[in-house]
């Protein structure tokens, strides 16, 4: 039989480390799989969490416009209105109660089981959208209310605004926030096994069954975890700082100005210091 | 005719009453300068003009349409009359000729290439054309404040308001903006301007406004208002800026 495949035998060795080692050696792939699992569940959950949150975020920000007509003016209320108790809803329970709550309610509805894979992606989905309809409605918050009004005043409606003018700064400025969520659903899946979802605690639940031994199982899942949180912690490091990445490209700096000497200067060696008229202006 | 009339127009936030009732009709080609202190209603009064605050009471009227009826549609009226604000508020994602291409695009549906032509018209105009793919987070403010008249100008407005566009501005960077103002005024665009430098609104204006608490009181031509005052009111206000 190949290594890695090789057969479980009957009896657990003694001492700690050797039994870490041991059910390391031979459950392996089901700890694999559980990983897979979970970071399906997160990564997926935090993309759709995303883009509800979005949804949810712009719901809330909504204002009513003095060219709305009754029908939209009473849609906005309604859609403020839903989008609060959403997020209420879904930031004031736990994420294990939801998760139950929603799959054997939809089990009991349709009268059968159904994936519980889905299910989990569902739960941890709807779960995000809420902490991040915050996360980007404290986004929006932070845009500087002149620069709304600018685009208004070219006659751009609040929508246009809002997609063209805030959003795309208002994302950008939480990106930090986002990640942190991802990371967040990395440890939080491990509740979905409350409604079996095969994630990596879920692994270790199914090992421990058969063997009872739970520091050992659970020491490994432990620094599994840890792995991959702290892998994705860098790697979303990396890309905020990709993205954030300011450009140092030359470019057309008026040297008439004293400031465009200063400019110019800056840009020679290198760095770009934030204009100087940015803080003596207030 | 008046190109905007505003008729009896009160605003009040909350129980702070800045206008009182102001009346006031605006020709085509007028340049009009607003002063007086601050919080005299004066940066009020031109938000109202494009509905920016809406008046607690008063009829505004744009070429005859009542801005604060339901049925007119701001956003048309407000692509006719742009607005050049005291903190540039350019688009900060984006560079400078995307500021000024962004809203002839989504709101005049102009293809992308004509609105680059007419940017960089405007841009040319108040020489910032060669910024025209810098950051504009990266400008000084006399330059920010450049590009934000060409982003106005870029509308083809009928009317271009004007608040306090150098109150933010350094001294030596005032003079730039000012005189891309001017040059606006010889062309004989209606301009309404807030303002603080009352040697450019006497040298720049067809009428100069006098606002105190709300009400317009005085008004006339620069040297009516700055050399034959009337009010003991304006007198002392005007005091100030020649001592």
């Amino acid at each position: 039989m190949i290594w890695f495949l090789a057969e479980i035998p009957d009896v657990l060795p003694e001492g700690f480390f050797p039994q870490v080692w041991f059910f390391f050696r031979y459950y392996w792939l089901q700890f694999l799989g559980g990983i897979g699992i979970t970071l399906l569940l997160s990564i997926l959950g935090t993309i759709f969490g995303f883009a509800l949150g979005l949804g949810l975020a712009y719901l809330r920000k909504m204002e009513e416009d003095k060219t709305d007509s009754k029908f939209v003016r009473v849609l906005k209320k309604i859609g403020k209105g839903f989008a609060y108790g959403y997020i209420e809803f879904f930031r004031g329970t736990p994420m294990m109660v939801q998760a139950i709550c929603i799959f054997y309610g939809v089990s009991y509805v349709i009268g059968r089981g159904w994936p519980t894979t889905v299910a989990g992606i569902i739960v941890v989905s709807l779960n995000t959208a809420a902490y991040m309809a915050e996360i980007i409605r404290s986004g929006i918050n932070a845009i500087d209310k002149g620069q709304i009004e600018a685009s208004r005043s070219l006659g751009m409606s609040q929508g246009q605004t809002m997609f063209n003018v805030v959003l795309p700064q208002a994302i950008k400025n939480v990106i930090p926030a986002i990640g942190n969520e991802l990371v967040v659903n990395i440890k939080d899946t491990s509740v979905l096994s409350a409604i079996m979802v095969s994630d990596l605690f879920y692994s270790a639940q199914k090992i421990n069954v058969i063997w009872y031994k739970q520091f050992p199982i659970y020491f490994i899942v432990c620094i599994l975890y840890l792995i991959l949180t702290i892998s994705f912690t860098n790697l979303l490091k990396l890309i905020e700082k990709k993205m954030n990445v300011k450009s140092y490209i030359s470019k057309p700096v008026s040297v008439t100005t004293p400031e465009g000497f200063a400019n110019n200067e800056y840009i020679h060696k290198g760095y770009k210091k934030e204009s100087q008229t940015e803080s003596r202006r207030l | 005719m008046a190109i905007i009339e505003v008729k009896n127009v009160y605003k009040s936030f909350d129980e702070l009453q800045v206008l009182n009732g102001i009346s006031l009709d605006i020709n085509e080609g007028e340049v009009i300068s607003i002063i007086g202190s601050s919080g005299s209603g004066k940066s009020t009064l031109l938000r109202c003009l494009n509905l920016l605050e809406e008046p607690t009471s008063g009829e505004i009227l744009f070429k005859g349409i009542p801005l604060l009826n339901k049925d007119t549609d701001i956003n048309e009226v407000r692509t006719h009359i742009g607005m050049v604000f005291q903190s540039f508020n350019l688009f900060n994602n984006k560079n400078v000729i995307d500021n000024c291409t962004l809203a002839q695009m989504k709101v005049l549906k102009r293809s992308k290439k004509e609105a680059e032509e007419i940017a960089h018209k405007y841009l040319k105009k108040v020489g910032m054309d060669d910024f025209s793919y810098a950051k504009s987070t990266s400008l000084s403010g006399g330059q920010k404040q450049r590009v934000a008249i060409a982003r106005a100008l870029c509308m083809n407005p009928e009317v271009l308001l004007f608040d306090e566009p150098t109150s933010a501005l350094d001294p030596e960077m005032v003079g730039e903006v000012l005189d891309v103002i001017k040059e606006l005024s010889k062309e004989g665009m209606t301009l309404i301007i807030v303002t603080h430098e009352m040697k450019f609104a006497k040298d720049v204006s067809t009428r100069v406004l006098f606002l105190d608490k709300g009400i317009i009181l005085e008004s006339g031509t620069p040297s009516e208002v700055f050399e034959h005052t009337k009010e003991e009111r304006t007198k002392e206000f005007l005091r100030r800026f020649n001592d």
